[in-house]
């Protein structure tokens, strides 16, 4: 095959192949990794504002802007509040452990 | 084989047997044999109108999932040349499955609430005068968290099926002077088919199964199938509750058998 052929038939690939394995790339693979983008910001976005919103201080709920830095909901998870007692079930969880050999004597 | 005995066989059969019996009332049964129960919920409009709510969210889904699956395995199989750096990609999709689907639709809250910040951030920017109200609590978020949390079971069958077509194909085709379409319509989805028939079948019937995602997302303003035999067994109504899981067990076999009959999966997996 002459060259000229040959890069005739490249440019050709070149705009008609999905996935050339080499040269330029078809203006599908930037459309397609626009979409990429876009997914993965979607899947790790709210996550990652639930995140920076856990250190919200206790004036602010679970919305933006946010009102000051704060370790207040986490303080608020070790101790006994009304709602839930972490510290407390793990707690519970070693007395029963040492319980359980006198139980079961 | 066996394993399916005790952890499917025998749930089914208690709630095939529960779903006969009589109530007395008070969470007892009455060890007859009735088809009053069925009666019930095959005559009632409300089941009508819950089983259009569900399917309608089944169907948004699955609409979804599949065109955003499809595109990314697609991308990820043909377009990027890297193989190990797909492999990294498709595990960047695969992570957040690792959390909580509870914390991952909770998460949409503080974005799609009315102080939330899509609706800040379009306030800012003066596209709108007031905040869009259907964001959350409507339709649209259960949508959005449906695909939020099952766009990955798409991804995956399909991303196998995709791996497995020989790229030799797709050269040949371009050799032959096929287009872009013609590739996407005679080689690609055809031989992606099984992938799709899987992946379908899983959004299918997490979403038909569900009422978490419906109750919490639509804050109120929709019921699913699932969610109103959930409240049948919370007033104690067990049998009632067991004819419609029935129903929906039923609705959903003869779904996941038209799915299959599109596609022959067996011999489409051992390909």
């Amino acid at each position: 095959m002459a060259p000229q052929n040959v890069a005739m038939a490249e440019a050709r690939a070149t705009k008609r192949a999905i996935a050339p394995s080499r040269g330029g790339r078809p203006w599908t693979f930037y459309l397609l990794a626009t979409l990429f983008t876009f997914y993965v910001i979607a899947l790790y976005g709210p996550m990652i504002c639930i995140y920076i919103l856990s250190f919200q201080d206790v004036r602010g709920g679970l919305v933006f802007p946010m009102k000051g830095l704060s370790l207040h909901w986490f303080i608020d998870l070790f101790t006994q509040v009304r709602t839930s007692d972490v510290k407390g079930s793990f707690d519970r969880l070693s007395v029963a452990r040492d319980l359980s050999p006198v139980c079961s004597s | 084989m066996l394993v399916l005995i005790p952890f499917f066989v025998l749930p089914i059969l208690v709630v095939l047997v529960a779903s006969v019996f009589e109530t007395d009332g008070f969470g007892g049964l009455i060890p007859t044999f009735t088809l009053a129960n069925y009666g019930t919920v095959l005559t009632s409009g409300l089941t009508f109108n819950l089983y259009f709510e569900t399917v309608k969210f089944t169907i948004l889904t699955w609409f979804f999932t599949l065109i955003l699956g499809f595109f990314v395995a697609y991308f990820l199989v043909f377009h990027v040349r890297n193989p190990l750096l797909a492999i990294g990609l498709f595990l960047i999709c695969t992570v957040p499955f690792w959390t909580s689907n509870i914390i991952r639709m909770i998460s949409w809250i503080p974005l799609l609430g009315k102080e939330g910040l899509i609706n800040s951030a379009l306030l800012r920017l003066g596209l709108i005068r007031a905040p869009l109200e259907f964001l959350l609590y409507s339709g649209f978020a259960v949508v959005v968290a449906y695909v939020h949390q099952l766009t990955i079971f798409m991804i995956v069958p399909i991303f196998n099926s995709m791996a497995r077509i020989d790229k030799r194909v797709v050269e040949a085709a371009i050799d032959a002077g096929a287009s872009r379409f013609d590739i996407m319509r005679l080689i690609i989805v055809p031989l992606s088919k099984s992938g799709i028939a899987l992946g379908s079948i899983f959004v299918a019937s997490i979403v038909m199964g569900d009422f978490f995602v419906t109750k919490v997302m639509s804050g109120g303003g929709s019921a699913s199938v699932v969610g109103a035999f959930y409240e049948d067994i919370s007033v104690l109504q067990y049998p009632g509750a067991a004819a419609s899981a029935i129903i929906l067990t039923v609705v959903l076999l003869v779904m996941v058998s038209l799915i299959l009959r599109t596609v022959d999966i067996r011999k489409e997996i051992t390909r």
